[in-house]
């Protein structure tokens, strides 16, 4: 027997994994774009990085 | 000359290593131009500095572009190129006559889907179509073997959800920025949400200085350590009362078992204090969740089975079965037809089965041991064969190598590696080194020339990911298809494994089980169940995940024989074994070989044998380092940079010292797969045995685990004598570096 807690807890799973889901289109629409936003709220900006780069890389 | 760039961006997914982080190509003139990090903030942090090397690796000048065949004597390095067409003629030609001769169990494969990416199963088709069990791999060492005994207690291999979880606990696991960066990434977010971290290694790792909790254990004694945690959690009753009555069998028999290992005795064999392994099961027990991840150092030890098992009985016993921020049991994706199931595992009879190399001492993850949760894995899961991240059906490694050299139980005399350096691969590099010289023939399809390649008689250029389109499934070890687009043309003659195995099969009669013309079609039909191609797929996202579903046993059981979480095996006491776990003590130290010696270590620079001659990558690591405990260091008149030999009974290795406070007094660290590709030409196997951590480890019985036949690569003794001089021909940037 599922519980409040787990019923809540699960669906907070499933929510965000259709957020995550619609920012990865290729051809987004307004909800995709909102979701987008939401998750850059989340995640946050993510800045260049020198470690990553090779001396001769482009 | 116009410059020609891509405008739309090109998603990738990373094979470098094996984590399979998602990066965007960018290209120039039909060449890749550069590997960048994602576009997506979910995805952005996932990238490291192998994945940006990319365009290094895949526009080498050493790259393999034509089909090559051996002139020389085996291992001479001598070749002439030949069209790949003659190549397979021969090859097939060959085959055929060592089969016909000795069977079809006379070929063994050494492969690994992490590594080729996108065989699709079509090695273990064209294996089962011919009737060879011999499917030898790197993931019999490493998460494949995890998967397996995983099965055994709960019948799938679930994946950590350890970015929504509150305790993680890292038995000797170091994810960082460089290295198995997206489990670093998800630690962080977790810790970042007020999760407790609890790391259980020898050294002061980069995870164990930021860690909650951080228990030094002696290398080699993880089974051990779970079992005094379980008698924390049993005897203070912070175990799940109603999981473990509804949905565990054995529990009594664990608790006479765990009480064997009180915490006095725990804390002696580990080296812990007691009180610090109470506290930690404390902390793990009463998370309101916990995920204990996957760790290569748990597959590795003399006791690896057993405390695999454990983990898997922490998890049940303090319910984090299933559940957000727990462990989790993803099933089949519903949308994408598994490997499990183009495999073909059905096809092979039980007599060929039975024939798999090791199944009789160490069966495990074999056919054996495996095929007795079949039915239970139809009735859950909706298709009997889970071969969870290609780890469930394997021979033994070294059965195999064994088996290639002497010719015991029976010949094996063909030998494919496929995006695999299996000299340095295995324990007892000297064995393999045998079996290789006793085969009629070996196939390599390499994307450069290594070591094993060099003792081919014939060497196939591989492609690499930026030239052809993928979709991977982390090979159903979680849910979730991501998009991998080909961006440039392979050069010249540089084909996939899917190619060589269908163009095989289709030279051996097997042309009908192999009715994809390309890795398109493939996915075409691996797509099928969700109604969409390739194409359509590809147009529409670059990444998709069902959504969760959690606790599914309720409904379905789980896929074991009793239906339940088996606490107590009866596929292990149906195989002879004992049914409940244990702790086994690993080859003991002595004057002679003092230290406990631990190998298998990876570095940010590379992925295991590879990448040594990709100049930016080596730049950052231009030498092996073996670390030691400055008081070890001192004690023999050691220095940093100090050239030194690494002795156990099976062999050596030469390799420079790194002196760390944060190594444990007594250990020795050394890292995985060194070689040396500028001494090609100039060294036997371009250096294969002078650093090679692969010579160190023995593996006669007495150093295996029961179960599965694994090596004890985790506090094994050696010894340390300091030389005067280098290894001869060494380079100049190996001595400077």
């Amino acid at each position: 027997m599922e519980t409040l807690k787990e019923w809540l807890g699960d669906a907070e799973q499933r929510l965000m994994t259709g957020l995550i889901n619609r920012t990865c289109k290729k051809n987004p629409k307004l909800l995709d774009r909102l979701a987008m936003y939401l998750l850059r709220k989340i995640a946050g900006e993510v800045p260049p990085d020198p470690e990553l780069d090779h001396p001769d890389s482009g | 000359m116009p410059t020609s760039t891509s405008k739309k961006p090109i998603y990738s997914v990373c094979t470098i290593c094996d984590i399979g982080c998602q990066l965007r190509a960018e290209t120039e003139n039909g060449r890749l131009k550069r590997m960048i990090a994602h576009d997506n903030p979910a995805l952005a942090r996932n990238v490291c500095y192998k994945g940006t090397a990319a365009a290094h690796i895949h526009n080498h000048e050493d790259r393999l572009t034509k089909p090559l065949k051996r002139v020389g004597e085996r291992g001479e390095d001598k070749w002439e190129e030949i069209s790949y067409e003659q190549a397979m003629d021969e090859i097939a030609q060959r085959l055929k006559k060592i089969v016909d001769e000795y069977g079809p169990e006379t070929l063994a494969v050494s492969t690994s889907g992490w590594n080729t990416q996108t065989t699709h199963a079509m090695d273990r088709r064209f294996m089962n179509a011919l009737g060879t069990p011999n499917y030898i791999s790197g993931v019999s060492l490493c998460a494949g073997n995890t998967a397996a005994v995983n099965k055994m207690t709960y019948g799938w291999f679930p994946f950590a959800d350890i970015a929504n979880s509150k305790c993680i606990v890292l038995f000797g696991h170091n994810p960082r920025k460089h290295s198995w960066t997206p489990i670093f990434n998800m630690i962080n977010m977790a810790r970042a949400k007020g999760a407790k971290v609890i790391v259980l290694d020898p050294r002061v790792s980069e995870q164990a200085e930021v860690a909650d909790m951080h228990l030094r254990l002696r290398s080699g004694t993880d089974a051990a350590m779970c079992l005094g945690w379980l008698n924390v959690i049993i005897n203070e009753n912070l175990y799940d009362n109603k999981f473990v009555e509804e949905y565990t069998v054995g529990f009594d028999e664990l608790c006479q078992r765990v009480n064997e290992y009180p915490l006095a005795r725990v804390a002696e064999i580990t080296g812990v204090d007691e009180q610090l392994i109470a506290e930690a099961a404390r902390l793990y027990a009463g998370s309101e969740s916990a995920c204990i991840p996957w760790t290569p150092i748990t597959d590795m030890q003399i006791s690896s089975t057993s405390a695999i098992r454990l983990h898997s009985i922490l998890r049940a016993l303090t319910g984090n079965i299933d559940i957000p921020g727990g462990e989790v049991f993803s099933g089949f994706d519903p949308d994408y037809i598994p490997e499990s199931k183009l495999g073909n595992h059905e096809m092979l009879s039980a007599e060929q089965k039975a024939k798999q190399l090791g199944a009789d001492r160490h069966p495990a993850y074999t056919y054996r041991a495996q095929e007795m949760l079949s039915e239970h894995t139809e009735r859950v899961f909706g298709y009997g064969y889970a071969d969870i991240v290609m780890g469930c059906y394997m021979a033994n490694p070294s059965a195999t190598f064994r088996a290639m050299a002497t010719e015991k139980p029976y010949p094996v005399k063909a030998f494919f590696a496929l995006g695999n350096n299996a000299l340095l691969s295995y324990p007892n590099q000297h064995q393999i080194l045998k079996g290789l010289m006793n085969q009629e023939l070996i196939v390599a399809h390499e994307i450069f020339m290594t070591p094993t390649a060099m003792l081919a008689d014939y060497v196939l250029p591989g492609d690499v990911f930026s030239e052809r389109n993928h979709i991977a499934d982390a090979w159903n070890w979680k849910l979730g298809l991501s998009l991998s687009q080909k961006a440039v043309e392979p050069p010249a003659e540089a084909s996939s494994t899917y190619q060589f195995w269908r163009d095989l099969a289709q030279r051996m009669g097997f042309a009908d089980l192999f009715p994809w013309e390309n890795i398109e079609q493939v996915l075409d039909y691996r797509l099928s169940p969700s109604g969409k191609t390739f194409a359509k797929f590809a147009e529409d996202n670059y990444m998709y995940i069902q959504p969760p579903q959690y606790r599914k046993y309720r409904k379905t059981g789980f896929a074991t024989p009793s239906g339940k979480v088996e606490l107590k095996s009866s596929v292990l006491e149906k195989l002879g074994f004992d049914p409940l776990p244990y702790y086994r003590e690993g080859p003991a130290v002595s004057e002679e070989y003092p230290y406990h010696v631990f190998t298998g270590v990876r570095e940010d620079a590379f992925f295991q044998t590879g990448q040594r001659q990709v100049k930016v990558l080596r730049d950052r690591s231009p030498a092996p380092k073996l670390f030691m405990h400055p008081k070890d260091a001192a004690r023999q008149s050691i220095v940093d940079n100090d050239w030194v030999k690494l002795q156990t009974k099976t062999g050596e290795v030469s390799a420079k010292v790194l002196i760390k406070e944060t190594m444990k007094e007594g250990h020795i660290r050394v890292p995985h797969g060194w070689w040396y590709p500028e001494m090609r030409g100039t060294s036997e196997l371009a250096g294969a045995f002078i650093s090679s951590d692969a010579v160190l480890c023995p593996d006669d019985p007495e150093f295996l685990d029961y179960e599965q036949g694994i090596p004890h690569f985790k506090g094994f003794p050696g010894r340390i004598v300091k030389l005067e001089e280098p290894p001869a021909g060494i380079s100049a940037q190996v001595l400077e570096g």
